[in-house]
């Protein structure tokens, strides 16, 4: 942790009466020089030098009004008052303590001739830091820029020493923070804060799941698995019942076997009736023997007798045919047994020529109408011997079309279970979502929970801080009071005063008369105040030097002749108090005797010009500022 | 005082003090325990007076620190 810092060398470039030069704060072993005197004649470039390293540290909006050091006083006087080239000022410093040129921190401002803001440029050794950090570093060397009413007072001159008499007040006392430097930390912790800020406003946006519908669909999710489950026993059951009745025949095949059985049973009907229709009648079969007879006779060649055309010769006509021996003794017998017989006449006998190819015609249907009658009945039974009796046809297809409405009822039953199903996995994926979302929700709200608190922590960190802040300026006020009278004990050679600071009506340093209480107020300009000017510079300087020490200051306190109105032998503890309290110190004046004045100097640079218009340049620079 | 660094640690321990007990006295950060109230403050005290910290580098171990503290009294959402 660095604490102070020595000034190795100072490269100036286009500053004021300075073209080039670079002058080196090192002896000749490269030892540092701790306690430094800067002379020179009036107008030979003292002031410049502690202008550039102010210059380097603040920038151009260092001071305001008459005070300010603004742009164009930095322009050296042959530019005519407009910018020709680059100017920069780079201070090379190095950490108080072990630490060798490696740690040294370059420090570099420019202003730019085409650029309207300086730039900074911080490197140490190898590493070259961006402008955000190197603003950082200036900040911490150097303190904030002294806008008046503030700055780290480490460069003491008169127009400080006036400032310092008229801000030192517990208002304007922001200062004493700059040592702190907790920047950083409190931008970091506002970016925190506002992370968590927008993490709640996001979350905030969000619009959060139904979960009021929750409840509602739970029930209508338990409502239909109780019909699916319903729905799937009646699945089961008529599967079941499917697959143990499933039919033999298809329908088709039943149709068919209907048909083939209901054509049979039609053919037999047919038959039937046919056979009814043909059937012989008594008469006609006395006429069918006649024209039997007679168309065998016929065949046979044997003459039929007149004779035989009487009724009920019927013995006659087959002892004839006996005769002949051209028939059986069957035949003839059955014509025997004709003649036993009433209403079988052979009247017809003889002329039954005629009627024989109806006769024959009437056989062949008969004959047609029994085969049919026979060839259905044989069909039918043999339907029947396979089983498809009427009775069973009618079960089959009874059973058949419960089978069928079974089946559509199956069909219809799996569709509304595939619609429920789906309808089912619709209810479950939404409560799933809602209470994925209820999950995400649940996350979000720690989330924003975590935030609230984590904010709640950031905005205690910070009041405490800015509260720490405040309370460490008055204490500070406090602190550097009373090391005003420290120094002013110490450096005062005279004891007649004491410092003391008057509150109201407007606060300022004043002194007390230790004789007599009498109060004397700090003299800024001749019409002002009661005190001495030797003794308002010394309450003053001690004031700066209290102020300094308070503020951290990290450089080396840099006394630019300000004492003009002080006595030598205070003068000479001044000098030696600085030196030995704060071990870095650089007087600048003009005056030869002054600058012998301090003890333990470790060396005297003197400046010197031989005529006031010449630039110091990069040939002249040597000479300009020499050590002795 | 001769020393500035000896002046300097003053400093920074007077302003050490004054936080902790403005940390203390806060009716948020009063909440936590003693013990993250002083890593907390551990946190803030290697700062002070520091040359400048990376932001990058602060934003991280401030985020680890709250990470570790116990928030569990401090107020959050309703």
């Amino acid at each position: 942790m660095v604490d102070r810092y020595n000034l190795i060398s100072l490269r100036v470039h286009n500053f004021m009466g300075v073209e080039q030069s670079e002058i080196k704060f090192t002896d000749q072993e490269k030892n540092l020089r701790k306690v430094m005197t800067i002379t020179g004649h009036q107008g030979g470039g003292k002031s410049t030098i502690i202008f550039a390293i102010q210059w380097c540290a603040y920038g151009t909006s260092i001071g305001a009004t008459s005070r300010r050091l603004s742009r164009t006083r930095l322009y050296p006087g042959k530019w005519g008052g407009k910018q020709l080239g680059d100017i920069s000022v780079t201070i090379r410093l190095r950490p108080v303590g072990d630490y060798g040129p490696d740690s040294d921190i370059f420090c570099k401002r420019v202003l730019h001739e085409d650029g309207e803001l300086d730039s900074l440029q911080v490197t140490i050794g190898p590493d070259n830091f961006d402008e955000i950090e190197s603003k950082n570093y200036f900040r911490q060397i150097f303190g904030k820029p002294p806008q008046i009413e503030q700055g780290a007072m480490w460069v003491i001159r008169k127009e400080e020493m006036q400032r310092m008499a008229e801000t030192i007040t517990k208002t304007k006392s922001s200062y004493f923070l700059d040592f702190m430097n907790l920047d950083v930390p409190l931008n970091v912790l506002s970016e925190l804060k506002s992370d968590n800020d927008n993490t709640i406003e996001r979350i905030g946006r969000k619009n959060w799941p139904s979960v009021h519908q929750l409840p509602i669909l739970d029930a209508s999710r338990n409502s239909l698995r109780d019909v699916i489950r319903e729905d799937k026993m009646e699945e089961e059951k008529l599967i079941k019942w499917i697959n143990e009745n499933k039919p033999q025949k298809t329908q088709k095949d039943l149709q068919e076997a209907k048909e083939t059985f209901d054509k049979a049973k039609q053919k037999f009907v047919d038959a039937e009736k046919s056979l009814s229709e043909n059937r012989l009648r008594r008469d006609e079969l006395v006429d069918l023997v006649n024209v039997l007879l007679s168309a065998k006779l016929d065949s046979s060649g044997i003459p039929v007798e007149p004779s035989f055309n009487s009724k009920y010769d019927w013995e006659d006509i087959a002892s004839y045919l006996e005769k002949t021996r051209r028939f059986t003794p069957n035949v003839t017998n059955s014509i025997k047994e004709l003649a036993k017989s009433s209403g079988y006449d052979t009247s017809g006998l003889l002329d039954r020529q005629e009627s024989k190819e109806e006769w024959i015609a009437k056989i062949r249907e008969l004959r047609r109408a029994l085969n049919d009658q026979i060839n259905s009945t044989n069909e039918i039974r043999q339907l029947e011997s396979i089983g498809l009796t009427q009775e069973n046809l009618q079960e089959i297809s009874r059973t058949n079309l419960e089978f069928e409405k079974k089946t559509k009822d199956l069909g219809k039953l799996s569709e509304r279970l595939s619609q429920n199903l789906e309808k089912l996995s619709g209810i479950e994926s939404e409560i799933k979502k809602i209470r994925r979302s209820e999950t995400n929700e649940s996350k979000d709200k720690i989330k924003l929970d975590l935030a609230e608190r984590q904010n709640n922590l950031l905005n205690g960190l910070m009041d405490s801080i800015e509260e720490a802040n405040h309370q460490y300026k008055i204490d500070l006020l406090s602190q550097t009071i009373k090391r005003v009278k420290y120094f002013w004990d110490i450096i005062d050679q005279r004891r007649e005063y004491v410092p003391l600071l008057i509150e109201t009506p407007t606060p300022q340093f004043a002194l007390e008369n230790l004789s007599d209480s009498s109060v004397r107020y700090v003299q800024l300009d001749s019409s002002t105040g009661t005190a001495s000017g030797g003794e308002s510079q010394l309450l003053l300087i001690c004031t700066c030097l209290a102020v300094s020490e308070s503020s951290g200051a990290k450089m080396p306190i840099i006394l630019d002749d300000c004492f003009t109105d002080v006595d030598e032998p205070t003068v000479k503890k001044l000098l030696s108090t600085v030196s030995e309290h704060f071990n870095s110190l650089i007087f600048v004046t003009n005056y030869e005797a002054k600058a012998k004045l301090i003890q333990n100097n470790d060396g005297v640079l003197r400046i010197s010009r031989d005529h006031v218009d010449t630039y110091v340049n990069a040939k002249n620079s040597e000479n300009w500022a020499k050590w002795e | 005082m001769s020393d500035s660094t000896i002046q300097h640690d003053h400093l920074r321990k007077m302003y050490s003090e004054i936080l902790m007990t403005k940390m203390n006295q806060n009716d948020v950060l009063s909440q936590l325990t003693d013990e993250d109230l002083q890593t907390l403050h551990r946190e803030l005290t290697k700062w002070f007076g520091a040359s400048p910290p990376e932001t990058v580098r602060v934003r991280n171990d401030l985020k680890r620190i709250l990470s570790k503290l116990s928030l569990d009294n401090i107020p959050g959402v309703d």
